[in-house]
């Protein structure tokens, strides 16, 4: 029998029985629908939840902490510092492609600012950390922003610094020096240059970044909290609104604690990016900021010990081994990365479950359609006897059982995907009337390629199953009893 | 055409002594009209269903247009069945969900390696049914035709491949005597056409249309003769 043939049979036979066909394929277009929903679902909301709250591709190693471990007991303090030689060890490792560390204040800051968003300045403890500008250079609209601007400038002419600095006599940009006055110190010196106290010179702003989360999650809370509300009107922000906007941070000087020596110093800080590395509530500088910070007010061993290293991951299925092998070296995962391991762990649990549901329903599904099949046969006894009297041998009554289950799987499973999908548009539509809520994403659906294969796949398995014993019953019915009554 | 030697056949279930033929030794030569008669339950059926390649669960040997049936695997017998043999049965067996053209145009679905005619097989559908008297008919459902338009798409569709053997089971069974009358003579008309007609009947004017009568009883050949006709 040519393709050809076996397909106009089983589109007449098809076409005939559609009563009973569409009676079974509702029990199919229900438990692909739900399969097609809730992996979407699971998909989605793994997206959300590891792509952009936790980061699932990189591994974040931080020192081990001894918890009432035997390390404590025995006095030995915390694990390894992580310093340079350790982050080249782990760089070492297989599936590692590249170590970012970072690096946090060891020592108090202050912010103020805000004013020209909220009306006020407002002032808060700064927390910050630093990272190596590549480590985000391939994600920042001006990657070139982000980077330490107190590096020496080779110059020919005053054109060829920065705001604030002329050429000198050795060929280097140099810093021009200023009146140091509280009320004028933004406008003694040019363009986004200002005048330091410490140093009465121009100096530049320092870059930093904040992390999505954190407009996301002021927008999501405080703003939706206080937005409509009289006295403390909070807007949502952009982050067109936000780029650009600079604070001021006193280095050394706590809100709630007392400055311990050294002095400190004020500079400015200046908006010039948003990424998921940085610090999650905090700004994040280039880390040679931090580095220098630190070496002033904790000295040199602060200046050369990172607080984490992330690890950059070539894929995903080495980061279990990767774990592994950090731990085995004395380090621990930073709790976001235990948390997003966790959180991938229970989608990971909760997508099996609903998987396992929606094949419960497609299975009972398969066995209707292998109920509805015998039936069939039984009905077309002396039918199929004919057709065997006609030249069809085995192999063609099978091939034609099967090809009618393939078919009522596969428009059971093109409409299951597309039940599914529209009860996807429906849930974000109804999601939509709900108020914001940080992290709230446009859809939570995600509806990968390898899903469409499955659901519409996995329809046609199961009808293909369900119609394997008739398939069989059929093609074993004797040709000649058939055709006698 | 035909060759049967010593063949016995005993339905699965039936008790050890209870054969449906009996030792059935036969010869029936190519361009033959022959009738076969019998009261009902005698072996006709039986016997016919070994010919035409349906049942293969017998005892002794059977050839036909040259093929050792049973040396032939479910696909060659199937192939066999598809273009050597027509088959025409008492209830005609059409399927009422294709037309006239679809149902004589069904053995061609099954057809595998080069074609055993020259034509497309849907043109020498219409051309036979045509010839039949029913070019009116083409599009219409089996269940609007009458019993004897019926058995004329049957006997169309037997001839699709121009297979050499015809074997029809009670082809008048269902028919009053009129239209019986048409298709025997139709039957004639073929024999002379060169097709060699095995017919299973009980009725007395069409064994008498034949040249050569079969007597089978109890599962046995009893007599092996000539008829009235011709
Ligand atoms: N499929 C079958 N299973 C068991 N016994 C059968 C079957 N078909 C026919 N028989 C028996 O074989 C004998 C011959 O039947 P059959 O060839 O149909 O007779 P006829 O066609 O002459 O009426 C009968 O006794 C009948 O009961
Ligand atoms: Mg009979």
């Amino acid at each position: 029998m040519t393709a050809g043939s076996l397909a106009r049979l089983i589109g007449q036979n098809v076409g005939r029985s559609k009563k009973n066909f569409l009676m079974s394929g509702i029990g199919i277009v229900v438990g692909i629908s739900t399969f097609v929903f809730f992996i979407g679902l699971s998909e989605g909301i793994k997206q959300v939840v590891l792509g952009r709250i936790f980061l699932v591709d990189q591994v974040e190693v931080v020192p081990k902490r001894f918890d009432a471990g035997a390390g404590g007991l025995l006095g030995l303090g915390g694990g390894r510092p992580l310093d340079a030689t350790v982050a080249e060890e782990l760089k070492a490792l297989p599936g590692v492609v590249d170590v970012y560390p970072k690096m946090k204040f060891t020592f108090p800051t202050r912010g103020r600012g805000g004013g020209s968003l909220f009306g006020r300045d407002v002032y808060a403890e700064l927390v910050a950390d630093g990272i190596e500008p590549r480590l985000v250079a391939d994600e920042l609209e001006h990657p070139g922003a982000f980077t330490d601007r107190e590096v020496d400038t080779a110059c020919q002419d005053d054109k060829a610094c920065p705001d604030g600095q002329t050429c000198g006599a050795a060929g280097q940009c140099e810093k021009q020096a200023c009146d140091y006055d509280w009320d004028t110190r933004l406008t003694a010196c040019p363009g986004e240059s200002y005048c330091a106290e410490d140093t009465k010179r121009c100096e530049l702003p320092i870059p930093v970044l904040v992390s999505n989360h954190l407009l996301e999650l002021y927008n999501g809370s405080l703003a939706t909290a206080f937005g409509g509300s009289g006295g403390q009107k909070m807007p949502r922000l952009s982050k067109s609104m936000v780029m650009g906007f600079q604070l001021w941070a006193e280095f050394n000087k706590s809100y709630i604690d007392r400055s311990r020596g050294k002095g400190s110093i004020t500079r400015r800080l200046k908006l010039v990016g948003f990424s998921d590395k940085a610090i999650s509530v905090g700004v994040t500088l280039p880390l040679a900021y931090v580095r220098r910070l630190n070496q002033r007010y904790q000295g040199a061993e602060a200046a050369a010990t990172y607080h984490s290293v992330i690890l950059k991951v070539s894929d995903q299925t080495q980061v279990p081994a990767i774990v592994k092998a950090v731990k085995d070296q004395g380090f621990d995962l930073a709790d976001k990365t235990e948390n997003a391991e966790r959180a991938a762990d229970i989608i990971k649990t909760v997508e099996s479950v609903f998987a396992l549901v929606s094949f419960i329903i497609v299975g009972i599904a398969a066995i209707n359609i292998s109920q509805m099949f015998f039936m069939l046969i039984a009905q077309r006894r002396r039918e199929i006897g004919l057709l065997r009297a006609l030249g069809a041998s085995k192999l063609d009554v099978r091939a034609l059982i099967l090809g009618e289950a393939g078919l009522i799987g596969l428009l059971g499973g093109i409409a299951g995907v597309a039940a599914g999908v529209g009860f996807a548009r429906l849930a974000d539509y109804v999601a939509n009337q709900l108020p914001e809520f940080p992290y709230k994403p446009d859809t939570f659906f995600t509806f990968p390629a390898w899903l469409w294969l499955a659901a519409i796949g996995g329809a046609m398995l199961f009808c293909l199953l369900g119609a394997f014993f008739p398939a069989n019953a059929a093609a074993r019915q004797h040709p000649a009893a058939a055709l006698t009554q | 055409m035909i060759r049967l030697t010593q063949v016995e056949k005993r339905y699965p279930g039936a008790a050890a002594g209870e054969l449906a033929l009996r030792k059935v030794s036969l010869q029936i030569d190519e361009g033959e009209l022959v009738a076969i008669v019998g009261t009902s339950g005698s072996g006709k059926t039986t016997l016919l269903n070994l010919i035409g390649g349906l049942d293969r669960d017998y005892r002794g040997t059977v050839e036909v247009a040259g093929h050792n049936l049973a040396a032939l695997n479910d696909r060659k017998m199937a192939d066999f069945r598809n273009r050597h043999v027509g088959f025409v049965f008492q209830h005609f067996s059409l399927l009422d969900h294709l037309t006239a053209l679809e149902n004589v145009a069904l053995p061609a679905a099954f057809l595998r390696g080069p074609a055993p005619i020259s034509e497309d097989p849907v043109a020498r559908a219409r051309a036979t049914l045509e010839e039949m008297g029913l070019g009116s008919k083409l599009g219409e459902n089996p269940n609007n035709l009458s019993g004897g338009q019926k058995q004329r798409v049957a006997i169309a569709r037997a001839l699709l491949f121009r297979p050499k053997l015809l074997l029809c089971d009670e082809p008048t069974g269902s028919l009053d005597s009129t239209t019986g009358a048409q298709i025997i003579e139709q039957f004639q008309a073929l024999n002379r056409e060169g097709y060699t007609v095995v017919i299973i009947t009980h009725e007395n004017r069409v064994s008498e249309a034949a040249r050569r009568i079969i007597r089978i009883e109890d599962g046995r050949i009893v007599d092996d003769g000539r008829g009235g006709a011709q």
